[in-house]
């Protein structure tokens, strides 16, 4: 297993991508991991045949999301007392950082999130852009943002809409109250729950007895929503 | 508390109280069921965190009053501009872009159905009724029922709803998402109050807007151009933040 990232692990074990978020305990999501995701979306990911990808954390938490002060600095850029009108440079920041995750959907092989223990803002709309999310009876899910005095910035508004409907989403991140295993489960957030210790290898397992022909349906059901989107 | 054409507007801990008071059945007594004028003033309050609607007495609404519409259709009083100005109504109440709650009990027919749809979160009480009856009138919705309705319960129920005029319960009307909570019908108004509060209570109304605004802009706009536009209302906030903690720090 080599190291060339340092927020994050790529492996490929069996025809299965392994993306392990790996800064523990809290696997937050900084600067350098936006860029490493964006650089392993691009290139690495590409040079192995795969037949699906299981995103996790290492240890106890999937991640507790954004490194705040870090990203605020981002923004800000050097003059942080001016004004509140975004500059280009910041903008291109967020929207690459979009890209980064969002990436995933338009992947042609499926990827699973194994959710276990926080799962936080921008973590949970990582987990979105996946196609399927498993989780541990543990896991802990918020979209915090608005306690921030922000919003959830990475898609995590519509997708929230979408799988659980606008009132439920509503509440959640105007509250940005945490909720368990059990409640993602009801609202249709998560796929399926699992004991804590299982949730990789069941993701793993389920990539494995999909058919050959998922990934072409997958990415058929993609190029529907595209165009779709663009009339 | 004020009022006009038979509706009340009150502001109670930054949350607007919009209440039908015209009983029993709370018609609307015009499709500009509040002057747009008066509406402007009502909520040009800079406080407000979000709405809340309501129906006094045994019932939200049953819409509009069909004997006084026909009327003015004889009259030939322009319906036409009238249905405009109530449109303009509900418009005006979502681009507020606070988090509007329907707190619905009893019958909620026709034009109150089409108001409550306008809102972000229904609560209805047990037995409650819904129906848009206006095809059996040879109408048809005329206050965004058509467009609202199928987003929320998918165009097969739609059509259903709309070409039958059916009545549906508080049941079925959970179980195709029409209404998102059902509640005990004399807890309807506390349960949509504490929701707002609890929702809105610790932020800024600025940050309230702002979600508000991506979830209007979620449903309106092609996903890519909601998208862009999330970014940059996250990095406007963004800016605000880090102002606020960086001039903080350095102190």
């Amino acid at each position: 297993m080599s190291r060339i990232f340092h927020t994050i692990t790529w492996k490929v074990v069996d025809c299965i991508g392994h993306l392990v978020l790996d800064q523990p305990p809290s696997n937050m999501m900084t600067v350098t991991f936006f860029r490493e995701m964006t650089e392993l979306m691009e290139v690495i990911v590409h040079l192995q045949e795969l037949k699906g990808i299981v995103i996790y954390g290492n240890g106890r938490h999937y991640s507790s999301g954004a490194d705040l002060d870090e990203l605020l600095q981002e923004i800000a850029g050097e003059n942080p007392y001016v004004g509140t009108t975004c500059d280009e440079r910041a903008m291109h920041f967020l929207q690459t950082n979009y890209k980064s995750l969002s990436y995933f959907e338009e992947l042609s092989v499926p990827v699973i999130s194994a959710i276990r223990g926080a799962c936080l803002g921008s973590a949970l709309e990582l987990a979105f852009f996946s196609h399927f999310r498993f989780c541990g009876e543990d896991a802990i899910f918020a979209l915090p943002e608005t306690t921030f005095n922000l919003i959830p910035g990475i898609g995590g508004i519509q997708r929230f809409s979408t799988l659980a409907g606008s009132a439920r989403a509503l509440d959640y991140i105007l509250t940005g109250r945490t909720f368990d295993a059990n409640v993602a489960l009801e609202l249709g957030l998560i796929d399926q729950v699992c004991p804590k210790k299982k949730v990789v290898d069941r993701a793993v397992e389920f990539l494995e007895k999909l058919p050959e022909r998922y990934s072409l349906s997958l990415r058929k059901v993609y190029l529907g929503r595209i165009v779709k989107s663009k009339t | 508390m004020e009022s006009i054409n038979r509706v009340e507007w009150e502001v109670r801990e930054g949350i607007g109280i919009i209440t039908l008071n015209n009983p029993p059945e709370n018609y609307l007594y015009e499709p500009e069921f509040i002057p747009i004028k008066t509406l402007k003033k009502w909520t040009s309050n800079p406080k407000l965190k979000g709405l809340l609607i309501h129906g006094k007495g045994k019932h939200f609404s049953a819409g509009g009053d069909m004997t006084r519409l026909f009327e003015m259709i004889e009259e030939d009083l322009a319906i036409r501009q009238k249905m405009e100005a109530g449109d303009r109504v509900i418009k005006h109440l979502i681009e507020l872009d606070l988090p509007m709650v329907a707190a619905i009990h009893g019958v909620c027919f026709g034009g109150g159905l089409e108001l409550a749809l306008a809102c972000h979160i229904r609560i209805a009480g047990e037995q409650s009724l819904f129906a848009l009856p206006e095809t059996s009138h040879g109408l048809l919705p005329g206050l965004g029922g058509t467009v609202r309705l199928p987003p929320v319960v998918g165009e097969a129920r739609s059509l259903q709803m709309i070409l039958s005029g059916d009545m549906i319960n508080s049941e079925e009307a959970r179980l195709i998402k029409l209404i998102d909570f059902i509640v005990p019908r004399n807890e309807v108004f506390e349960y949509a109050y504490r929701l707002i509060h609890k929702m809105t209570g610790n932020l800024s109304i600025r940050v309230i807007r702002a979600v508000i605004r991506a979830f209007r802009n979620a449903a309106t706009m092609p996903a890519e151009e909601a998208i862009s536009e999330e970014t940059r209302i996250f990095c406007e906030l963004a800016r605000e933040e880090a102002k606020r903690r960086f001039t903080k720090s350095d102190k």
